[in-house]
């Protein structure tokens, strides 16, 4: 983990390990789940948004945004500015070729890992395992 | 009630609250500042700017007229600093180190020196200088600094008339923070904007302070006329001073007897005789009556000199003062009438018993000179 990372721990979540955990799990799954949704649909950031919050991944609205300018300057994703009848043009967002390239990598990524956790999980019930 | 204002986001209309809009401003400002450093920074700050314009609309949707503080304070805690921003969305970009976030860990503390503008009587300088040296109580400075002036014959007050001119004001949060030595993060600087909104919570109230205390030039101004007003105090009190005297030698002449208390301090009977034509009345009338024109305007500089300037007596009682002078000076001057012309009369009358003794004296010298002449004739 990068300085920043224990920086971070540190800083912000000083007495709460779990949660510490546990927003690791949900940063990792950040840019996997905005490849997901985007895949199933171009949206707008607000859609986005919503969704990731019903999901619980975000707690924080302002984090999606340096993730969406990183993710277009690698080249992911593509937005075109539409108008909109009740407030500012906003972005419209869609994934790129090169998106979908590395969502799969990552869906390779998610489903290695799954694996990895269910048989640790069902490994567990077994008391040959509990040494650990 | 508050202050409200039109602001334009993407060519919409939104009414604020002054207060929520410097709160936004500030948070926007910081916002942009933070992404600055950062490649594509310019554009996450743009975003944020939209969702903010995003949530505005919503809320004019939902019938809310008037944005609030709160609905500002709200937004910001739903879009987050930029510090929590950054801090969720990169967890393993390398990228991201050579912005603003690295730098702050490494950052030591620097303390600048910078005028104090939250807690300044005059400019500030002492206060500033406390922080940066970091002394809790800047009144123990400003004690030790008014007796240096006393013993440096005044030349402090040049010395503290230059710091004020160079040294800039902390305006800004990042300012203010540097100028307590705090490390600027942005959630430093967060922190600083929520209590400088709490501040302006409470000065809301009184803008007339802050408007009074500024300017150097205005603190110069008042400086005079206050001494001034010192001045003209000084004089109307001694002139009134020596007439109560006067007044109080006559009143105890009234009562022991009017010619013996005169002789008793030496002054000549025909003085006495000046006043004499006068009635008593008269007299006193014309006593009370120059009292009260000099003891009003004498009233009312002390009122202003020593009472605080939100304490000012009631319009009536200022025009009853008035009216009662105007009165006081009619009467002076209807009395002053009669005294000088008795005046005047005495004098002529002290004159002309003088004279008519010399023009006595002479006629006798010339009939003795006279007589030898008659003698020489006959002889």
């Amino acid at each position: 983990m990068t300085t920043f990372g224990v920086y971070s721990l540190h800083k912000t979540y000083k007495d709460m390990s779990n949660e510490n955990a546990k927003s690791q799990m949900r940063k990792g799954m950040l840019e996997y789940c905005v490849l997901l949704l985007l895949h199933r649909d171009a949206a707008y950031a607000s859609d986005i948004l919503s969704q990731l919050k019903e999901a619980e991944l975000l707690v924080v609205e302002g984090t999606l945004y340096p993730l969406l300018t990183r993710l277009k300057n690698d080249g992911l994703l593509n937005y075109e500015w539409r108008e909109s009848t009740q407030g500012p043009p906003r972005k419209y967002y869609c994934l790129t070729e090169l998106g979908v390239e590395a969502l799969k990598a990552m869906d390779e990524a998610w489903v290695g890992l799954t694996h990895t956790v269910e048989v640790l999980k069902s490994s567990i019930t077994d008391p040959k395992f509990l040494i650990v | 009630m508050k202050k409200n204002i039109n602001i334009n986001m993407f060519g919409v209309i939104y009414a604020i609250d002054e207060d929520a809009y410097d709160l936004l401003k500030k948070y926007l400002e910081n916002m942009r500042s933070y992404y600055s450093r950062r490649s594509g920074g310019e554009e996450i700050a743009n975003d944020v700017e939209s969702r903010v314009a995003e949530l505005f609309a919503d809320l004019k949707a939902q019938g809310v007229e008037a944005i609030t503080i709160e609905h500002v304070e709200d937004i910001i805690k739903r879009i987050g600093d930029p510090q929590q921003m950054d801090e969720e969305a990169d967890v393993k970009s390398e990228r991201v180190m050579d912005g603003g976030y690295a730098e702050a860990v490494d950052e030591k503390t620097v303390r600048k020196l910078y005028r104090d503008p939250d807690d300044k009587i005059l400019g500030g300088v002492i206060s500033g200088l406390c922080h940066y040296l970091g002394i809790e109580d800047p009144v123990i400075a400003r004690l030790i600094f008014l007796l240096l002036v006393f013993f440096s014959h005044a030349i402090l007050v040049v010395v503290y008339a230059v710091c004020w001119a160079l040294i800039p004001e902390a305006k800004t949060a990042e300012e203010r923070l540097q100028m307590k030595g705090k490390r600027v993060t942005p959630n430093a600087i967060n922190e600083e904007l929520m209590q400088g909104v709490d501040r302006a919570k409470k000065f809301v109230n009184d803008p007339e302070n802050q408007r009074k205390a500024s300017g150097c030039l205005a603190t110069f101004v008042k400086v005079c006329f206050f001494s001034f007003l010192g001045f003209l105090t000084l004089v109307f009190g001694s002139i009134l001073l020596c007439i109560l005297v006067v007044l109080g030698i006559s009143l105890g002449a009234t009562v022991f007897g009017l010619g013996t208390a005169f002789v008793g301090l030496g002054l000549d009977p025909e003085i006495v005789n000046l006043l004499g034509g006068v009635p008593t009345w008269v007299q006193w009338t014309f006593a009370g009556a120059t009292i009260l024109v000099l003891a009003i305007p004498l009233f009312m500089l002390l009122h202003k000199l020593l009472s605080k300037p939100e304490k000012s007596m009631s319009t009536g009682l200022v025009v009853t003062m008035i009216i009662v002078w105007i009165l006081a000076l009619g009467v002076a001057i209807s009395t002053l009438i009669p005294i000088a012309a008795n005046f005047a009369d005495q004098e002529y009358k002290f004159y002309k018993t003088y004279r008519t003794e010399a023009v006595i004296e002479q006629p006798a010298a010339e009939v003795v000179a006279e007589q030898p002449a008659a003698v020489a004739v006959f002889s």
